[in-house]
């Protein structure tokens, strides 16, 4: 198993038919999350480890039910390409680009305006482990060159009995890893509040 | 605009509000009720008449007349989301998210209708999800519920994983039909 297998896996060279998260898991004949030991570029500051703050930005009003709590369908992605976070160090500028991409993400499909709601902190490790200690979701280092603190999480897809099994797993993984993002970071201390500007006002 | 309203019996108002409206009264072709042309109102800032004053005049207490808007309004909501979604091109969120089915949105579309009447509590919020699935949630602390609407041989079917009281309930694969909600999670979203 090597760093070359792990960005070949990320950069959806082969089956192109799977999904991200299953080419990862698949690197290494189905050993959980292989590739956290590696970097999927030259730009990362290596692998993420445990006690490492993550970062993963929410934005309205795509992001809440009408009870205001986050709605569980934005975790989707864990079971794709893997949800975007930014880990501890990243600049100002990486939470900006991040922004912007969001914003223009959504116009370029005429869905509604993003603004940002808050930003689930969090340390890897506690998204890495279920109870009893088997994994739940892989932190990788995806680091690219404008935003070198990139991380993405992804899901590993379990072998289930059946599709249905399957889909019921997944479900109470989503609920789950939205049960367990609870904190949020102070937006008024992060970089001297910069980022509110993108709060809505 | 109310001229027709009967000021004296609350039932005969209501009925009024989501009985179609006259083609000469329609102001435009997508208002079809008296209670869409309110929010209409209300939406553009040019409502001249409160609430309030509809109540009082209907004697219906306020609450209840809110209540039937509010339940307009969510409709309306639900419907212009998926109205949205159905365009979504592949890539709309992240490189590899997936655009709805269109059989699967008009089926989500039917599934509003059936969801319309209930309390506010337990009117999802729709969104669509990375693979392209219409996706209706309830988190409303009593009930969590996890509703998509996907298509399977041609054909709408939902699936749904729920947590009422510490019991976990998932059904897959249930044949979605025209006639209303399948039973079991019609008591889920009564419970």
């Amino acid at each position: 198993m090597t760093c070359e297998k792990c960005r070949a896996a990320y950069n959806e060279v082969g089956d192109e038919q799977k999904q991200t998260a299953e080419r990862m898991q698949d690197v290494d004949n189905g050993r959980p999350c292989p590739c956290e030991e590696h970097c999927m570029s030259d730009y990362s500051a290596g692998p993420v480890r445990d006690e490492e703050t993550i970062h993963f930005l929410l934005t309205e009003p795509q992001a809440l039910t009408q009870d205001g709590e986050i709605d569980p369908t934005i975790f989707m992605q864990m079971y794709r390409s893997g949800l975007s976070s930014l880990r501890e160090g990243a600049s100002l500028r990486e939470y900006e680009l991040t922004m912007d991409e969001l914003i223009e993400t959504s116009r370029a499909a005429k869905n509604e305006d993003r603004s940002l709601h808050s930003i689930l902190e969090f340390p890897a490790g506690s998204v890495r482990f279920n109870e009893d200690a088997s994994r739940f979701l892989c932190v990788f280092d995806t680091a690219t060159a404008e935003k070198p603190s990139h991380v993405d999480l992804m899901a590993q897809p379990k072998n289930a009995e059946s599709k249905t099994q399957m889909k019921k797993l997944q479900r109470k993984s989503l609920k789950k890893l939205r049960d367990l993002l609870t904190q949020t970071a102070d937006l008024s201390e992060l970089f001297d509040g910069n980022l509110q500007r993108y709060m809505k006002h | 605009m109310i001229a027709t309203l009967d000021t004296t019996n609350p039932d005969t108002f209501i009925n009024y509000l989501t009985q179609p409206l006259a083609q000469e009264e329609r102001v435009a072709s997508d208002i079809v009720t008296p209670i869409e042309y309110l929010i209409a109102q209300i939406n553009v800032g040019q409502i001249t008449f409160s609430p309030t004053c509809i109540a009082s005049a209907a004697h219906m207490s306020p609450t209840k007349l809110k209540s039937s808007i509010s339940t307009e309004v969510w409709r309306t909501v639900a419907l212009d989301a998926l109205e949205k979604f159905r365009h979504f091109q592949p890539g709309w969120d992240g490189l590899d998210a997936s655009p709805p089915e269109p059989l699967a949105i008009e089926a989500a579309e039917t599934l509003c209708v059936f969801l319309t009447p209930f309390s506010h509590q337990r009117r999802p919020r729709v969104s669509l999800d990375a693979f392209g699935v219409p996706t209706f949630v309830i988190s409303d602390g009593e009930l969590y519920l996890h509703l998509t609407v996907e298509i399977v041989d041609g054909l709408p079917v939902l699936a749904w994983y729920a947590e009422y009281n510490g019991t976990e309930y998932f059904e897959d694969n249930v044949a979605f039909h025209n006639d209303g909600l399948p039973t079991e999670l019609l008591q889920l979203l009564l419970a």
